[in-house]
Order: C-alpha cells, then structure tokens, then sequence
C-alpha cells in the first residue's frame, strides 16, 4: 500500500501507541455498519487520503466508452457517501485535519486567503478568451497555464496516459490557443530561481527546495520526473517572516498538517503556490533526512495523551 | 561578488591522498582529488573571486576548471552578494523503529525451529540471511516463506549450493509461490540450469565458487554502493553489525556466524535474552573513523566494516578489534588493490582463522 503510512505504523509501534489503520480498500469488504471505529474508542484521526485505487474494477456487460466513465463517476460518487459517513462518526475536533475543510478547499480561494494574510502570490486571474490573454501577456510575458482543480491523468483507449500539468504559454506559442476556451486559471509565470515544497507539522516546517531549472525538461512543472538526472532536492529553512505568514494560513485553514508549495525567484521573492492537506510527505522525509514518519507519529502520540 | 554552495546531499570523504564524493541525492561515488577538496574548503570561506586571487594565473585556469566541474556535476549552485543561509547542512542522524534489522544464520536446512521462529517475531526482525549447507527442496523454501506470513519479515536472502533438481520450473514455482524471497544465490553450481532473465520476484545468481560462511567480508570496489541511509549508518554505526544477530551452524548465537564470541545456544537461550547481554551491542557503534588504516580511507564510508576477519593487530582500550579488516587489499596510503591473500603481513591471521 503507501510505503510513508506503513512508516508511520512502525513509529507508532515504536512509541508504543494502540492505533487502527483503515484502509481505503478495507471499506470493500465492511461487515456492517457496526464495524466501522467509533467515536468512544477514538482519541485521534490521522487522515492520509481517501483510496488509491478499487481492488476491483467493474465493468460493463457491453463495453461502451461513454457509459464505462458515468458508471465509474457513480461508483465514486457512491464510495464517498460512505466514506464521508465517518467524517461525521468521529468529533471534528479529534482530527489532525478538519475532513470538512480539507474536502471543500479551494486552490483559487486558498490563493487568495494566502495574498490577504501578506504572502506574494504569482498574478491570478481566469481567462476564457485570448485577446485577455494577450493583454495580460503585456504586463507578464510569460504565463502559465494549469488546472483550477486537481490534476488528472488522461488515458486514450489504448490505455496512454496523458498528464495534465503546466504549460507555459508566451508570444512564442500563442498561435496555439484557440480565440475562446474553457475558463481556465492563469498565472504569472514566476522566473524561478527553485521550487520550496514544504512540509507542515503541528506548527513545525520541514521544507525542501527543488532545484529544477536546470534541467529543461522539467522547468514548468517538477512532476515531469527526468529519472537520469533527477532536480537536486535538499533541506532549507524558511525565512522567519514566511513561517509565521505561512502559520496564519494553516490556522485559519485549521490545518495541523500539509503540503505547501513555494516559488522563490531570481530576486529571492517567495511565492505561495498551493497547499495539499493530504500531504505527501515521503517525498520530503527521505531526500532531507527529515524522519517526517517519526515525527508524525510522535505528534498523533502525543496528541493522544494529552 | 559571488559565492560557491555545495549541496548539501553531496557527502565528501577525505582520505590520505585522495577524496570520495558521494551523492547521496543520485547514488553514485566517484574519486577525486585532494586539490578538488582544497579548492571546496576555500570555496566555504571565501567568495569565488577570492579564491581565484589566492591562484597565480596558470593555476587560475585549473580553479576555473575545477568550479566548471562543481557546476556540470550539480554538485552546487552559485549565490550573488553571500551564501544562501537558508540551506542548512543535511542532518546525519540515522534512527530507525527495529530493535534489530537483521538475522543471518548459518544452518544445515532451511526449515526454522518454532522458538526461533517466534524470537523472530518477537524482535520484529525485517530481513533474514540463510546461509544453507544442505541441499533445499522446492518444500522447504515454500515452508520457510509461509512460515513468515503476517509476520514483520520483508526479505529473505539464501545462499545454497545448486543441485540437479533446480531447474527453470522450479525456480519458477519459487517465484509464484513465494512473497519474501529477495535474494537467491545457488552456489557451487558449474552450468547454469537455464538462461537468467530478469522475470523472477527476486535477485538470482548462479555461481560456481564455493562460498563457505568464511567467504564473507571481502571487500572490493563493485560492493561499494552509494546509499544515504547505508552511508548515514555507515557514518554513525558499524557498517556490517549495527542491528544484526548471527547464529552458526551449531546454534551459538553471535554477532555474525563467524564471529568468535557466543552470547548463548538458540536450545537454552532465546534472541530476545542474547541481545540484552552487555556485550551483545559492543561493536554496534564502532565506525570506520576508529579503525586502523581504514580511518585514512577515502571509501570507509561506503565499506562494509567486517569484525569476523581482521589483521588481529589492533585493540582499543575497551578490548574491541579495531584492526583493518582481513579480507581488504586496499591501501589508502598508495592507492593501490593488491590481492589480499597473498599478502605476507596477513598470513599470521590467514592462519589463526584457518582460511
Ligand atoms: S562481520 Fe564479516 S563475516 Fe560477519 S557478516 Fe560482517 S562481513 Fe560477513
Ligand atoms: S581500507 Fe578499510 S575502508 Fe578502505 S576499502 Fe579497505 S576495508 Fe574499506
């Protein structure tokens, strides 16, 4: 399953913690309402994410494209019902996240909050046409585009996926853009010096900066993974001024965990990005040296007996 | 003026003539030299233009050419006006959740006594290391992977000596049937029973030496491997006992089976009782920065550190070996590999050790 959880349960075993893994999959095989955890027996809830994937896919008697993709858009709708269900089973308070939040955020109302609590944020707007764009083009020369909510894969029918990142639009490609288009999130795009992803904890940050400009391949957009010569990833502080903004931030989010994603440009500004509450932290801990899993389960631990 | 940072993840290792720079980032070692290492520590202190001040013009061009270098490689980045501050050193610490990480045993087959199994259990032991004298059946290597189903076991390593009833098909079996398996070496083994190809759920190796539990510990350039957690342990414990549990073919448990001292037979006494005698974790914490000769050495953090096969030539005031390790033919004084084995100055330990 997820490697960064399985740590986490050695460390709680470690500091001796009594604890139960639910795992997304193991709503595939309830026995029952009465067999999810109750309120009384809870003391904590660490929510990592919700399910990678269904142990089974179901398909169609008679394959057909159009009716596949609604029928899985209703297993998922279905699956979340349940799944929300014990969101409301344990107090809000015993969570390290506010499920309800965290599953309501929103990366443009984020974006925002961050600007008004005094972090940079790259210019943002949403545009449906190009003329705006070229406009917009006037004060930023370069500008990138990316996708309001989550990012998706993408698969045709010979089952190739297509990743649905960051693409750098300037005068150079412009050609490319049709006159209309669906509205879509544009932002400056920030001529970076590195990438921070940093990892929030309780008050602590644990942050790791990306160095990916280097690599051309990857410079939009670091999840363009380049294997050979991977974007040099090692441990940074942030600046004091940031922490504390970034503090004001996860407390009116009521996050006690996430991911935030950082900018830093030439000139050494700091841009807020994103934040990902479900944070994935494996990716922070191992490359820094950080023992994230450790600290997580020394928080939920104490949490707990506090 | 502008000034060098070195990545933090790129771990430097000085030797007598020469210096290791490992990337812990990428996973790869390479020799440089010590005049690389100079200019890196003039480079901390001072900005890039001071540095080449210190240089008359002819050598000017080798600190270009070594900087040049520093860059290509991604081994830092260049910062205007001062040192970007906010990029601390990597933190070497090395912890981990196991009371022990690993368990190699010397035995006669592979089937497990249930004590033992239990112990095993017990200490949450994730990776196991057979060394089988005996011939396994398909049975024995199905029992032995079953028995360690729902238990914290992770890997399965065996060394056995091949037999005519290895095949492709067994093999195969193995490799559907079985879920620990990490590592399989088949020994002794003149014609290899079928063409190895990359299919199997584990590593397979056919081999016509004659490994014996004595064959460990040799040290060589293609072991060397480039690992931060390897290294982070290498650099904080030793690199071949830290964690680890040894039994020998008569059931003596020790640090590793060819270890001399024994802490108790597996028949009287458990793992669990073993490893709390206060001598059990004594060589745990010896590193390389305190052993003989290797201290001098650009690979010791990279090195296996073998305690079983010594010089015999040095002890410590604690009475621990800090000798260099038998089986090494380095000389980090004159960089040179030469066979160990016939080296006159270790036949006295050849001897005592009956190799
Ligand atoms: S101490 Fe030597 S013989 Fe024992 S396991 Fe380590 S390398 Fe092998
Ligand atoms: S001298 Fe020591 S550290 Fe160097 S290669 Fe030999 S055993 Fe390893």
């Amino acid at each position: 399953m997820e490697a960064a959880t399985d740590y986490v349960c050695m460390w709680l075993d470690f500091y001796k913690a009594t604890f139960t893994r639910l795992n997304g999959e193991d709503l595939f095989t309830l026995k029952g309402l009465g067999s999810l955890p109750k309120n009384e027996d809870v003391a904590m809830v660490w929510y990592r994410r919700k399910v990678a994937s269904f142990p089974t896919r179901y398909k169609l008697k008679k394959e057909n494209f159009d009716n596949q993709y609604v029928m899985d858009r209703f297993l998922n709708n279905e699956y979340d019902v349940l799944h929300n269900h014990l969101c409301y089973l344990i107090d809000k308070q015993k969570w390290l996240n506010d499920p309800a939040t965290e599953d309501k955020l929103n990366k443009l109302s984020v974006l925002f909050l961050a600007k008004k609590l005094g972090l940079n944020i790259p210019h943002t707007e949403v545009l449906t046409d190009k003329r705006s764009l070229i406009e917009l083009m006037q004060i930023y020369p370069q500008l990138i585009v990316k996708p309001l909510s989550e990012c998706v894969l993408f698969s045709d029918n010979d089952g190739a996926y297509f990743k649905m990142l960051t693409e750098v639009i300037s005068i150079r490609n412009i050609k490319a853009v049709p006159e209309t288009f669906f509205p879509s999130l544009v932002q400056q795009g920030i001529n970076k010096k590195f990438e921070l992803r940093v990892f929030y904890l309780a008050g602590v940050f644990y942050a790791m900066a990306i160095f990916s400009q280097e690599n051309k391949k990857t410079v939009s957009d670091f999840r363009n993974y380049d294997d050979k010569r991977p974007n040099r990833t090692v441990p940074y502080i942030l600046p004091y001024e940031i922490e504390n903004k970034l503090s004001h931030l996860m407390t009116a989010l009521s996050f006690e965990t996430g991911s935030i994603d950082l900018m830093v440009d030439r000139e050494g500004n700091y841009y807020f990005l994103e934040i990902n509450p479900e944070g994935q932290f494996g990716m922070v801990s191992h490359p820094c040296n950080y023992y994230l899993e450790r600290e997580m389960a020394k928080v939920l631990t104490n949490k707990c007996s506090a | 003026m502008k000034y060098f940072n070195l990545y933090s993840n790129i771990f430097l290792t000085k030797g007598a003539n020469r210096i290791l720079i490992s990337d812990l980032q990428r996973n790869n070692s390479e020799l440089q030299s010590l005049e690389l290492n100079d200019i890196i520590e003039e480079l901390k202190s001072n900005s890039i233009e001071e540095v080449f001040a210190f240089y008359d013009e002819e050598s000017k061009e080798i600190a270009q050419e070594y900087l040049d270098f520093l860059l290509e490689k991604e081994y830092g980045f260049i910062t205007a006006g001062n040192w970007d501050k906010n990029f601390p050193p990597l933190s070497l610490e090395y912890v981990d959740y196991n009371k022990t990480s690993n368990l190699f045993m010397e035995r006669n087959e592979l089937i497990i006594p249930i004590k033992l199994l239990q112990s095993i259990e017990n200490l949450q032991i994730p990776h196991l290391v057979i060394y089988c004298n005996g011939k396994p059946s398909l049975n024995e290597f199905l029992k032995l992977d079953a028995d360690f189903e729902n238990s914290t076991v992770e890997t399965i390593e065996i060394f056995a000596p091949y037999h005519a009833a290895i095949d492709e098909n067994y093999i195969k079996h193995l490799s559907e049937n079985t879920s620990r398996m990490y590592n399989l070496v088949f020994y002794n083994c003149h014609k290899k029973p079928f063409k190895v190809e990359d299919i199997f759920r584990f590593n397979l190796l056919f081999t016509s030496q004659d490994l014996k539990i004595n064959s460990c510990g040799k040290v060589d350039l293609k072991y060397f491997d480039t690992n931060i957690m390897k290294v982070l342990e290498a650099v904080n414990h030793n690199s071949c006992l830290h964690k680890k549990i040894g039994i020998d073919i008569h059931g003596n448990i020790k640090n590793c089976p060819a270890m001399h001292n024994s802490f108790g037979n597996i028949n009287n006494t458990t793992l669990e009782e073993a490893i709390l005698h206060k001598d059990f974790k004594k060589y745990w914490n010896l590193t390389k920065a305190e052993i003989e000769v290797c201290k001098d050495c650009e690979f010791r953090n990279v090195c296996t550190d073998c305690r079983a096969f010594t010089e015999q030539t040095h002890k410590n005031n604690e009475g621990l070996d800090i000798s260099k390790p038998l089986k090494c033919g380095y000389n980090p004084y004159t960089n040179r590999w030469d066979e160990w084995s016939t080296n006159p100055l270790k036949q006295k330990a050849i001897q005592n050790y009956g190799l």
